[in-house]
């Protein structure tokens, strides 16, 4: 308990800089700082962006503009769009949602392949185990995107199996919403799935080798267990560790993939949102996102290594 | 090996740019829009006539600059951060290493895009950028190397012998405790390119310099009814990042440095 607490009151600090840099960044920036702040004013009434200028204190010195930002922060306000005449959050939490649940998927799916695959590289013939490597290297070298891309050409546009693009289809009636949901999932999990599981793959492969070379596996073979069973009561848990590890550190590149994915197929989450933001200029929205997917990332971290000392108490005491 | 060769080949393919595709990436010819691969356009051209084979080749060459070059700025300042934190230690460590763990837990990729977009995206300032943001890992790596040796009679020796901190660092324990950061580089290399890529694929970065990520951006429209304008850009950016990726790995089963991936 003592540890977690500790391990939250850690992650605080660098959620501190993370809004610091933010705030930073824009105000440094080349040109009218207001129109980062307040994204695109040249299409909005004078008057409108006066008001919001003076509800953020944008006219009054910096160190008040930092606690005006920071504490709408902290009430959740985001900012204010005007490409969209509308605050950020309302228009970022839908998306978010749906972000969330491709990378969901497709954590799964990696970690699924990766050690499956790990797993089953531990037997068998070396010509094998080198295949299985070198198809782990080429998936950790794939830029998503084009994974995507080479599947959506394959499987969506030759063979016609799925759909090539977007969150459900149009018309489809509420009883059918949640599979065609998931339908439209399948492709963009599948290709983050691809390009990422080659990091699970490795690592299920060196933590199996090197935990099977203990002293403990050893007993439990010359006891008479079966290599299967050595391998999935014994072995497994403490294999897990490092790739638990993984998931958090590896959390950062994860949604990063699901971001440039998102462009590909159209899912409408943050990097579509972020692809769109782009080509209007909505430095707010930018911002916002990049605040969002920092803090999703920054929990995660924290998530994993909660996760570790549950599984581990050696680290809670240590 | 195989990724030396790799390399190697990518780099001659991008060095002989000027001879295979004299007409540059940015020829216009409307005559013949969304041409399928055939001879006199091996990899097909995108809706103005544009000739893929030319605009990759281009592109390869950006892609490798770009990757060589962040690894380079990165590679300095992980020596100089990595060497100064792992000789100095106690404050200079401590606050040095917080600064690596908050920037090894932030979405880099997110702050680099948008650095570039408030600064102003051409590929120079890119390069700059990404190398400003991915040196931390390497800096980790090389200060452990250094706090395992700071102790060492041999470093005693010389500091006894009055050698200032600079000598010590550089000449005496950086030789044997680069090769980690040496890994490393190979594959940050690998990744930089694919940041690079991805901030082109974004829409982020010069569209006159049409690097790989930006003709994948071009494909994002077009590649489901013409396939080439998105296959032959990802797959010499695959191959690329799949050189470096596995120079990397040679280097690391060498060197024998025990790496996380």
């Amino acid at each position: 308990m003592n540890y977690i607490v500790k391990r939250i009151l850690q992650a605080l600090p660098t959620l501190f800089i993370v809004v610091l840099l933010n705030f930073v960044l824009v105000r440094l920036a080349p040109g009218d700082p207001i129109s980062y702040i307040l994204s695109n004013t040249a299409e909005a009434p004078p008057a409108l962006v006066q008001e919001y200028i003076h509800q953020f204190g944008l006219d009054q010195p910096i160190y008040v503009q930092f606690e005006v930002y920071f504490s709408r922060l902290l009430q959740g306000d985001l900012g204010y769009s005007f490409t969209y005449n509308a605050p950020i959050s309302t228009i970022i939490v839908p998306k978010v949602e749906a972000t969330l649940l491709l990378t969901l998927v497709a954590l799964a799916l990696q970690i699924l392949l990766g050690m499956g695959m790990g797993i089953w590289a531990m037997k068998g013939s070396r010509f094998k185990g080198i295949l299985l490597n070198v198809s782990s290297i080429i998936s950790w070298s794939a830029p998503t995107f084009w994974v995507g891309m080479i599947l959506v050409i394959l499987l969506g546009v030759n063979l016609k199996i799925f759909p090539v693009g977007g969150m459900f289809s149009f018309g489809v009636s509420e009883s059918q919403l949640y599979t065609d949901i998931l339908w439209h999932l399948i492709l963009p999990a599948l290709s983050l799935a691809l390009a990422g599981y080659g990091l699970y793959f490795r690592l299920t492969r060196a933590s199996f080798i090197e935990t099977l070379s203990q002293d403990y596996i050893v007993t439990a073979r010359a006891k008479g267990c079966s290599a299967s069973t050595v391998l999935l009561k014994h072995a497994f848990k403490n294999a897990l560790l490092p790739i638990i590890t993984i998931i958090g550190t590896n959390a950062s590149f994860l949604i990063t993939g699901a971001a440039l994915i998102e462009v590909v197929f159209g899912w409408p989450g943050i990097g579509y949102q972020l692809n769109y933001a782009i080509g209007a200029r909505d430095y707010a929205m930018i911002e916002a996102i990049f605040l969002v997917v920092a803090v999703i990332v920054i929990i995660s971290n924290l998530l994993a290594d909660i996760a570790y000392t549950i599984i581990d108490p050696r680290v809670r005491y240590a | 090996m195989a990724g030396l060769i790799l390399v190697a080949s990518l780099s001659i393919f991008a060095a002989s740019a000027s001879i295979l595709a004299p007409n540059g990436p940015l020829t216009v010819n409307l005559n013949d829009i969304y041409q399928a691969p055939n001879m006199l356009h091996l990899f097909g051209t995108d809706d103005l006539g544009r000739d893929t084979f030319a605009r990759v080749i281009w592109g390869t060459r950006i892609s490798l600059m770009v990757g060589f070059a962040a690894a380079a700025i990165a590679a300095a300042i992980g020596i100089i951060v990595g060497s100064v934190a792992g000789y100095f230690g106690g404050y200079v460590d401590t606050i040095l290493m917080r600064f690596v763990d908050v920037m090894l837990s932030i979405p880099t990729f997110f702050l680099i895009l948008l650095i570039a977009l408030i600064f102003g995206g051409n590929e120079f300032i890119i390069v700059f950028i990404i190398g400003f943001t991915i040196w931390p890992n390497g800096a980790r790596l090389l200060r452990g190397e250094m706090l395992k040796l700071r102790d060492q009679d041999f470093v005693n020796a010389a500091r006894v012998a009055g050698a200032p901190a600079r000598m010590i660092m550089f000449s005496e324990l950086l030789p044997i405790t680069i090769y980690p950061l040496i890994v490393d580089s190979g594959l940050r290399v690998g990744s930089a390119i694919l940041t690079e890529a991805s901030l082109g694929f974004l829409g982020v970065g010069d569209p006159n310099a049409a690097s790989l990520g930006w003709l994948l951006n071009e494909a994002i429209s077009s590649f489901r009814s013409a396939w080439w304008t998105g296959l032959f850009p990802g797959l010499i950016l695959c191959l690329a990042v799949l050189g470096f990726n596995l120079i990397a790995d040679g280097l690391n089963q060498a060197l024998n440095v025990k790496l996380r991936w």
